[in-house]
């Protein structure tokens, strides 16, 4: 299935073969299973770009010189 | 000094280089003059060159030891003042200026170093479009290189989470002026570079003078940020501040706000791309559907009317068929029968009401010349008319009798 194979891509890389396939939709002369295949690859894309925007967390973390990470603590938060 | 008063090349020499270094202005001079005859000796590092003027020239010495933090380099015709003292070479009995430090004349030094550190990675191809590398739309992760204290870091933090709520920020701190500024800056770019989910770095300060600024014009950061795999992100001072590491970085921001505008876009903006994005590919898809569908009802409406028209053609051929067989028929009938024609006429003739009442036949109408077909509508004394097939007559009825002729 296409969802799994686009779990690792970047918001950009998703949407990128997300415009390449509404153009080529929009473009080409697809027979009605090509359309059907592309569409459900497309909703599948625009899912896991939506997912990408909300699902991450903000988080600000400082690189010590040991290598290790340590939240920051920014000026006015608790 | 013996005791005739003659005195050997070398005991002239120290005797004159001693009175030279005991002089107190010659040991810590200003000469003000232009570089002519300029070599740099590559392996020892060491300048040598004259200064001259109009009438004069100076021989010039410029050791490693007190070159080596030159921000500039100096050449041919530049009009520069050298700090020095001044002192006697004994080997070729010149006297020589031993430089300590050496500024441009008419500009900054450090303008100087900056304008000539630019033009030489210009013409290497460090600042060339071309190698930039290209922002990521979203970074999964952000590295940032600035001080943990001040300004920049606030404003950044502050602008990065108003546009995009949900990302990750990794901060390597560091010095961001002074000498220390420079290495410590390359260390964080070399590690954050290496850490994978960072798609993009930052690397930013507030305003300040050019000397505040200055760690950002380092050789050694600018061919470090040239090198990075990461594509980084100069933001160095206010609007009007440009610094080698700005034209180096795959982008300018001129503000620490500005980079944070940058390198994420607002995500509203790109939920709404998104939401447009999808509504082209379900528009598409549903478009493709109704023209399948139309191309369906079209190619069965042709089926139907082609149906249609075979029927059509045939009944044609029918009636043609048909229409064959009643002429053929007819003419048929009509030779057959030609003969019988005029007798046709003659009996047509012989039923016409007026050869009947030509034997004797009348008939009566009342006075609004309606037909009086019987004895029941008259009235005595009530004027009627007696059609003949030769003229008529008005009659009076005198009497009327009903009488059953035939027997309904």
């Amino acid at each position: 299935m296409p969802a799994k194979k686009n779990v690792k891509m970047t918001f950009e890389e998703a949407l990128k073969k997300l415009e390449i396939i509404i153009e080529k939709m929009e473009s080409e002369e697809l027979s009605l299973e090509d359309s059907l295949r592309n569409f459900e690859e497309g909703m599948d894309l625009t899912r896991h770009c939506r997912k990408l925007l909300t699902d991450a967390e903000h988080k600000v973390e400082i690189l010590l010189q040991s290598g290790e990470l340590e939240d920051f603590k920014e000026a006015g938060e608790a | 000094m013996n005791e005739a008063g003659i005195y050997t090349v070398s005991q002239v020499s120290v005797y004159l280089k001693s009175l030279l270094l005991n002089d107190r202005l010659l040991q810590d001079l200003y000469v003000i003059g232009e570089i002519s005859n300029f070599k740099l000796h590559k392996p020892s590092g060491h300048m040598y060159f004259t200064l001259k003027d109009n009438e004069s020239i100076m021989r010039c010495v410029f050791f490693r030891r007190a070159n080596k933090d030159l921000k500039f380099a100096p050449f041919e015709g530049m009009k520069v003042i050298a700090r020095g003292n001044l002192s006697l070479y004994e080997r070729s009995g010149y006297y020589q200026l031993y430089i300590e430090d050496l500024r441009p004349e008419g500009m900054g030094t450090l303008f100087l170093a900056y304008e000539q550190l630019k033009e030489k990675l210009q013409k290497e191809g460090l600042f060339r479009e071309e190698n930039k590398k290209s922002l990521p739309i979203i970074p999964r992760c952000v590295g940032l290189v600035t001080s943990s204290s001040g300004a920049a870091i606030k404003d950044f933090l502050t602008t990065l989470r108003r546009r995009f709520p949900c990302l990750r920020v990794i901060i390597y701190p560091t010095a961001v002026q002074g000498r220390e500024a420079p290495p410590q800056i390359i260390e964080a770019l070399k590690k954050l570079d290496i850490i994978e989910d960072i798609d993009v770095i930052v690397l930013t300060r507030g305003g300040g003078s050019l000397e505040e600024l200055w760690a950002f014009n380092d050789e050694e950061l600018a061919r470090t940020i040239f090198k990075m795999n990461t594509p980084v992100v100069s933001a160095v001072g206010h609007e009007i501040d440009f610094t080698i590491a700005d034209f180096v970085a795959d982008k300018r921001a001129s503000t620490p706000t500005a980079a944070a505008e940058i390198i994420v876009p607002e995500k509203k903006d790109l939920l709404k791309h998104l939401v447009m994005q999808e509504h082209r590919l379900k528009s598409r898809l549903k478009s493709q559907l109704k023209e399948k569908n139309m191309n369906l009802e079209n190619l069965s409406r042709a089926a139907a009317l082609n149906y249609t028209r075979e029927k059509i053609n045939h009944g044609y051929q029918r009636t043609d068929e048909i229409w064959q067989r009643l002429v053929r028929n007819l003419f048929y009938s009509l030779k057959l029968k030609g003969a019988g024609l005029n007798n046709l006429e003659e009996k047509l003739q012989a039923l016409s009401p007026l050869m009947i009442m030509g034997r004797g036949y009348t008939f009566v109408l009342n006075n609004k010349d309606l037909l009086v077909g019987s004895v029941d509508i008259l009235k005595v004394n009530e004027m009627v008319k007696v059609v003949f097939h030769d003229g008529e007559a008005d009659c009076e009825v005198k009497r009327i009798e009903k009488k059953e002729l035939f027997d309904h």
